[in-house]
């Protein structure tokens, strides 16, 4: 029961903190919104395989926008050395990830209602005509890129060189997640479905459930001590 | 192996950077209700070891024990596979840590920062507890402000209420006097004096040997990564002949 | 092992030994094993490309492992045994793309081409070449062998996944195409030539690590025991 209300807390410590200096949502959207902007500006003249497309600029305007928020949970425990106070506290390192996991699902969540929906405005594509199909892509992809992106945000804590060292880190290994997420918003748009569709779909299952479990198994691991 | 009466008990403990050996066969032991201070120059291992005592840091060889229960959280548990989630939760309960930083969240007030510690720790009643906290150290009237409106020596006061508000029993503070004005250093020097009579046992670190004789029973220094006793009764003027005391005497 | 276990690498006998056997392999390669009928002379690329491509998965398994191996002990050593099979899987790596290419070229007429077999193998060039690049742009030795080891290790929980996704999807890379007897013993010559340089390579670098490490030690217990220079001696 302690865990529960431990987890609560931590989530809740690191929205309100949020809340209150908006030090990088605000941030993180504007920059969802500029890339969804331009990428979307660029498609215009696009007519053949505008689909295709625009899958893959989706989730790239949310990987790199998201980015921003996965490095800063864990940047802003190191602020005033609280880092060292929160592992002191009769909590696992894999709660610790669970919490941080949550706080940057939310996050990602809140961006992609964002990029998704500039999209629909700006690019005059029906990402929208299925939505409990896409609601399923967003979600999963968001759970994939999100286990990797808390776990080596845990790893990379480091302020000075950013969130773009962090960027960097993450993409060889969620690049799979980017390609299937990519892949399964094309065939959304196409209103494609069939095997082909399924095995994506399952695809970013397996991952998220690997990287998931990895997270909560290695946290403590990988963590600096 | 008796170990009861000890609140710390460490044999052996090795700790290496760089392959570079900080630490080298630290033996420790302090009583329950006992208060030491470890001095020793900048980059001496002061800091490391205390971060090693509060499991914190892996350390490579040795053995810890708190209370006479022994502290698992380190490099040798993990390698063996044996670390105990139950036991590592019940001795972060007995120990207390402040770090040279404040530890205090930015964007939270001071009341929300101890509510935090309190809820973390599992304590009852954590709202009651956090505001007993801030009358303690005089900052009830401060209670909604955020850590950055306060001067250094509040901020320390602050984080040293987050760092006790668990009740532990053994208290571990990285330099907790430095950057302090002689009023603060007052009342830290009473503070520890305090829980020594409510027999908590205290391990800080610090450069002043006027601190280290006023707060402590024992004061340890230590150099080339290993311990010494320097001066075992603080009653007695130290002539000490130690190096790392007799200069800054002079001074 | 010690540095001192590996003084044998050094040997020149070790060096001339294998690398006779290499150029053994590679004239085989080059001469002795029948042209293929269709490619003609450019299939003869194929001995090295699989000699490398499954060094490159080999170099991958040793450094994710020794990576994990570096995390549960935090023993720098292990570190170095990663960085080597980086450096040298990392080569390794990088020949198979270059030579599959090369092949490809003659083949399908493409430089490159979206199989899922080339896929994964430039998302394991990928996934070195971060590491490599980690190791160093991190001054800090063991912060670098932490967040380095991370990676590794979890690029080792992700490539399997990227593996059994391509196995879903029909590409066009060859598996195992039927070859004359004196064409698979080339081929297997060539993998051990291969194997044996390679890991030659890879010790001597672990032991070229290994003495870094010992004198840059050394340098730091002498700091150690002087550290500040006579102010007289300052010019102060």
């Amino acid at each position: 029961m302690l865990m529960v209300t431990q987890f609560y807390w931590m989530v809740r410590k690191d929205l309100v903190s949020e809340y209150r200096a908006r030090q990088v949502w605000p941030a993180m959207l504007m920059l969802g919104t500029l890339v969804s902007f331009l990428f979307s500006a660029q498609l215009d003249g696009v007519v053949e395989g505008r689909s295709r497309i625009v899958g893959m600029l989706v989730w790239l305007a949310i990987y790199f926008a998201g980015i921003l928020a996965m490095h800063r949970t864990f940047a802003m425990e190191q602020e005033d050395d609280c880092w060292d106070a929160l592992r002191l506290y009769p909590v696992t390192a894999s709660w610790i990830y669970l919490a941080k996991f949550t706080v940057n699902f939310l996050t990602l969540a809140t961006l992609q209602v964002v990029v998704l929906g500039l999209f629909v405005v700006f690019s005059n594509v029906p990402l929208l005509d299925h939505p409990l199909r896409m609601l399923t892509v967003a979600l999963l992809g968001n759970v994939g890129l999100t286990s990797v992106g808390t776990l080596l945000g845990g790893v990379w804590t480091e302020n000075r060189q950013g969130s773009t060292m962090l960027a960097f880190l993450t993409l060889p290994l969620a690049a799979p997640v980017l390609l299937a997420a990519s892949e399964a918003t094309r065939l959304v748009i196409d209103q494609e479905g069939g095997p082909l569709w399924w095995r994506w779909l399952s695809f970013l299952v397996v991952f998220s459930i690997v990287f998931v479990t990895a997270g909560i198994v290695l946290f403590e691991l990988l963590i600096e001590d | 192996m008796m170990t009861g009466n000890d609140a710390i008990r460490m044999t052996g403990l090795c700790k290496a950077f760089h392959d570079i050996p900080v630490l080298r066969h630290v033996h420790l032991r302090v009583a329950v209700g006992e208060s030491i201070a470890v001095m020793g120059e900048n980059g001496a291992g002061k800091t490391t070891l205390l971060r090693c005592l509060a499991g914190i840091v892996r350390w490579d060889r040795g053995q810890l024990w708190l209370h006479g229960k022994p502290v698992t959280r380190s490099g040798m548990s993990s390698r063996d596979g044996s670390r105990d989630g139950a036991s590592h939760a019940e001795s972060c309960r007995d120990i207390g840590m402040i770090s040279h930083a404040c530890q205090l969240y930015p964007n939270l007030s001071l009341c929300e920062n101890l509510l935090f510690a309190a809820r973390m720790t599992g304590l009852p009643h954590p709202r009651k507890q956090a505001h007993a906290w801030l009358e303690r150290i005089g900052l009830a009237g401060q209670a909604q402000w955020l850590p950055r409106r306060l001067s250094h020596g509040m901020r320390r006061r602050v984080s040293i209420a987050r760092g006790l508000i668990h009740q532990p029993s053994i208290l571990f503070m990285d330099e907790p006097f430095s950057g302090l004005d002689r009023q603060s250093r007052q009342w830290l020097a009473d503070l520890l004096a305090r829980l020594q009579r409510q027999q908590k046992s205290i391990c800080f670190t610090t450069h002043d040997p006027r601190n280290a004789d006023q707060c402590a029973d024992r004061v340890l220094a230590l150099q080339n990564g290993v311990l010494r006793e320097i001066a075992t009764d603080p009653n007695s003027a130290h002539e000490a002949s130690h190096p790392l005391i007799a200069p800054r005497l002079i001074a | 092992m010690q540095r001192s276990d590996l003084k044998i690498v050094s040997a020149r006998w070790l060096t001339w030994l294998v690398t006779g056997l290499l150029v053994a392999a590679l004239g085989m390669a080059m001469r002795v094993a029948p042209m293929e009928q269709s490619m003609g002379q450019v299939q003869r690329i194929l001995y090295i490309h699989v000699s490398v491509a499954w060094l490159g998965l080999m170099g991958f398994a040793v450094m994710g492992v020794c990576a994990m191996l570096y995390l549960l002990h935090r023993n720098m050593a292990w570190n170095r045994w990663s960085q080597a099979a980086n450096e040298v899987g990392w080569l390794c790596s990088s020949l198979t793309l270059f030579t599959g290419s090369i092949w490809a070229h003659a083949a399908w007429g493409t430089w490159w081409t979206w199989d899922p077999r080339l896929t994964t193998s430039l998302l394991l060039w990928a996934l070195y070449s971060s590491c490599l690049i980690l190791r160093g742009s991190i001054q800090e030795s063991h912060r670098s062998a932490r967040i380095t080891s991370s990676l590794a290790l979890l690029g080792l929980i992700d490539l399997p996944l990227v593996i059994m996704a391509t196995r879903w999807f029909r590409g066009i890379h060859p598996t195992s195409p039927e070859m004359e007897p004196v064409m698979h013993f080339t081929l297997l010559l060539n993998v051990i030539g291969f194997t044996l340089f390679f890991s030659l390579l890879f010790l001597r670098r672990l032991r070229q690590l290994q003495t870094d490490n010992l004198l840059r030690k050394l340098e730091l217990e002498a700091l150690v025991n002087h550290p500040y220079p006579p102010l007289s001696a300052a010019g102060g």
